[in-house]
């Protein structure tokens, strides 16, 4: 089958600034990465790099003063007579209806903090009928069968109970699969999860990623999985996608990330992972210093102040671009090529 | 909830008897009573009281007897539904506050509800188009809504209307229908009298409302909730109405407690610029007079109708948010 080999999603050079008084933030600025069905894309880096603001864009839910400047986000779904169309979400009108039959039905979003991303004074099965309803057009008492059977999927005990139930009469763990159940309201393709487990305990995070993987042999889905947390990746993920300063600057499979990993920034993040063979009483190696101020991002490679192998003259000097260095492997820097 | 609710019922009853104490020796306070300011203004006006007249009015409305005894005395009264004799109208106090307690609610109801439906579209706007020309303009009137004082606004208007509409806007009734028993044409004419104070009485709450409706929004609008919702791929109004706006107008429903003795007492300041036939100038000479029954009856009220209208508030809270109706059944 010819379509498996394309992605669903193929997001090329997007950029997204925020136009503030103080000046611009180059929030994302140009990220390329590419999603396939069925298979998981991890997006990692440090806190601010981007990656929540990738996700949004890709929705096109991105909050005033920021704005898709650049780039497309190509989307393949299945037409109504069988063809493939392909749609660039970049060039839809945010308020639109149809990048609204986007949102939630082909590309879902769950949130880090199940709490607040749940409205508090409206009940879960609310809500969830709301989604059913708006991207199925199924009548009240059957978009509510369907919202039951949602939370069965998830794993929530007694789905018809907790449906009428409030998110902060939950625990953490079934507050993040009712927020799962959400998201899957209008059987979406893709399911956008940014840090699904940060707000969880060991045990629970284990759970929710189990059930995303269930999930996603269930309905193929596509995942693409925001984290910060390098473990998390290596257990769930097929590609890797490294973002540093609103840039991708390195991708390929999980395997050639944590085994043969390129990027100056991608080996810093992995030595920074603690490890259970490690000597006791070491400290545990951190990337110096920490993200530059988005307002005055370094010349040249937005990495090169932090960077061991910084090459004065080339790296302050150039700006890198993503390379192939491997059939799947790609990254930016001038150690693997200069400008 | 029942052990809560029973709860608050006798707290607000301890609180209604406080209220009856301190309103009783607030009247007190004045040097003199009624029967000192009613020599003052009969001497000014010429005339003479004899001493032994005095005498005999401050046994009849029981002056002459110690502070608590007079208030034992009130309270007696007020518990089996009577409240006195109004010293200066020399009728029942409640015949006198009768007459004009419905008008003030008239107007007052008006004009909370213009408030309302002003000040909560607005704030929507004023916060969803944040620092747009709209914003800024509601913004900016809000301010001087907030700055200048109503009765001047009053005044203003009032003269406006007399010198380019020849129109006497105070006042609820024309002169012809002041005194004239109820019909249709005097409900009428009420109707017609009834938007300009209404406004003015609005406005300057309007503007308040705006502000805090705006400030309330702009808290709930970037939350996760919003943006999931947004997610979901409802529409924007959608999203708006039904989320952010839900959760920012739980606030207000504690601000019903206030509103209860504003609707009965209205603002005295307006309602005396404006002549309007309302309870606020009453109290207002009823303090200055002394006449302490009928003072004391309308701060009782205004007492008890904060505390009848904080307990209605916490009911529609209990009501309408969840957080707080649920809260330890868990």
């Amino acid at each position: 089958m010819a379509a498996a080999d394309q992605p669903i999603l193929d997001v090329r050079d997007l950029r997204t600034y925020f136009f503030r008084e103080e000046g611009t933030v180059k929030a994302v600025d140009g990220a390329s990465f590419e999603v396939f069905a069925g298979r998981t894309v991890g997006i990692v880096g440090e806190s601010g790099c981007g990656k929540t603001v990738t996700a949004k864009s890709i929705l096109r839910i991105v909050e005033r003063p920021g704005r898709v400047v650049g780039g497309q986000i190509y989307l393949r779904r299945a037409a109504h007579n069988g063809q493939a169309s392909t749609v660039d979400l970049a060039t839809l009108d945010p308020d639109g209806a149809e990048i609204r039959r986007i949102r939630g039905g082909d590309i879902a979003l769950v949130f880090q903090e199940p709490m607040s991303s749940i409205s508090p004074v409206h009940t879960i099965g609310n809500q969830m009928v709301e989604t059913v309803q708006l991207h199925t057009g199924l009548g009240a008492s059957a978009a509510r069968e369907q919202a039951i059977e949602m939370l069965r999927l998830v794993g929530i005990p007694k789905p018809e109970r907790r449906i009428d139930e409030y998110a902060f009469q939950l625990s953490g763990g079934l507050r993040q699969r009712a927020m799962i159940a959400l998201a899957l309201g209008g059987h979406p393709r893709i399911l956008i999860a940014d840090e699904p487990t940060t707000a969880l305990d060991v045990t629970t995070q284990a759970q929710i990623l189990d059930l995303l993987r269930h999930l996603q042999a269930q309905e193929q889905m596509a995942i693409v999985l925001i984290t910060h947390n390098l473990g998390v990746v290596a257990e769930m993920c097929d590609e890797v996608v490294v973002m540093y300063l609103g840039r991708v600057v390195e991708r390929g499979p999980v395997d050639a990330i944590f085994h043969a990993p390129k990027h100056p920034y991608t080996r810093m993040l992995l030595r920074s992972i603690p490890s259970i063979h490690a000597q006791v009483r070491t400290k545990l190696p951190t990337i110096a210093g920490s993200i530059p101020h988005p307002f005055n991002r370094p010349r040249g490679c937005p990495f090169h102040p932090r960077c061991p192998d910084f090459m004065p003259g080339v790296c302050d000097q150039n700006e890198p671009e993503l390379r192939a260095v491997s059939e799947s492997q790609a990254v930016s820097c001038f150690l693997y090529g200069a400008p | 909830m029942l052990a809560y609710l029973s709860r608050r019922v006798v707290l607000a009853l301890l609180t209604v008897g406080a209220i009856s104490v301190l309103s009783f020796v607030i009247i007190r306070l004045p040097p003199g009573d009624y029967i000192s300011s009613y020599i003052a203004s009969v001497s000014m006006s010429g005339g003479f009281v004899s001493e032994q007249e005095v005498q005999v009015l401050r046994r009849e409305y029981g002056l002459d007897k110690p502070v608590y005894v007079q208030y034992l005395r009130w309270m007696g009264m007020v518990v089996q539904g009577r409240f006195g004799v109004s010293l200066e109208y020399r009728r029942p106090v409640s015949e006198v506050i009768g007459d004009r307690l419905w008008l003030t609610m008239v107007v007052a109801i008006a004009a909370v509800v213009l408030t309302w439906a002003l000040a909560l579209p607005i704030g929507i706007y004023s916060a969803v188009r944040q620092y747009s020309l709209g914003d800024y303009i509601a913004t900016f009137v809000g301010f001087i809504g907030l700055a200048v004082p109503s009765f001047m606004l009053a005044l203003v208007l009032m003269y406006l209307g007399f010198k380019y509409f020849n129109a006497n806007i105070g006042g609820l009734f024309s002169g012809e229908f002041d005194l004239a028993p109820w019909s249709l044409a005097k409900v009428w004419d009420l109707a017609k009298h009834l938007p300009l104070p209404t406004l003015i009485l609005a406005l300057a709450g309007t503007a308040q409302l705006i502000r805090i409706m705006r400030a309330n929004l702009l808290d709930e609008l970037s939350k996760p909730y919003v943006v999931t919702a947004r997610a979901r791929g409802l529409s924007e109004r959608r999203v708006i109405l039904k989320y952010p706006v839900r959760v920012a107008l739980n606030p207000f429903a504690s601000t019903i407690g206030y509103l209860l003795p504003y609707v009965v007492s209205g603002s005295i300041i307006v309602s005396l610029v404006l002549g309007l036939p309302t309870v606020g100038p009453l109290l207002l000479r009823a303090l200055v007079a002394q006449d302490m029954f009928l003072a004391g009856t309308i701060v009782l009220l205004l007492g008890v109708l904060t505390v009848v209208g904080t307990f209605l508030s916490d009911l529609m809270l209990l009501w309408i948010d969840p957080r707080i109706r649920l809260e330890g059944t868990r």
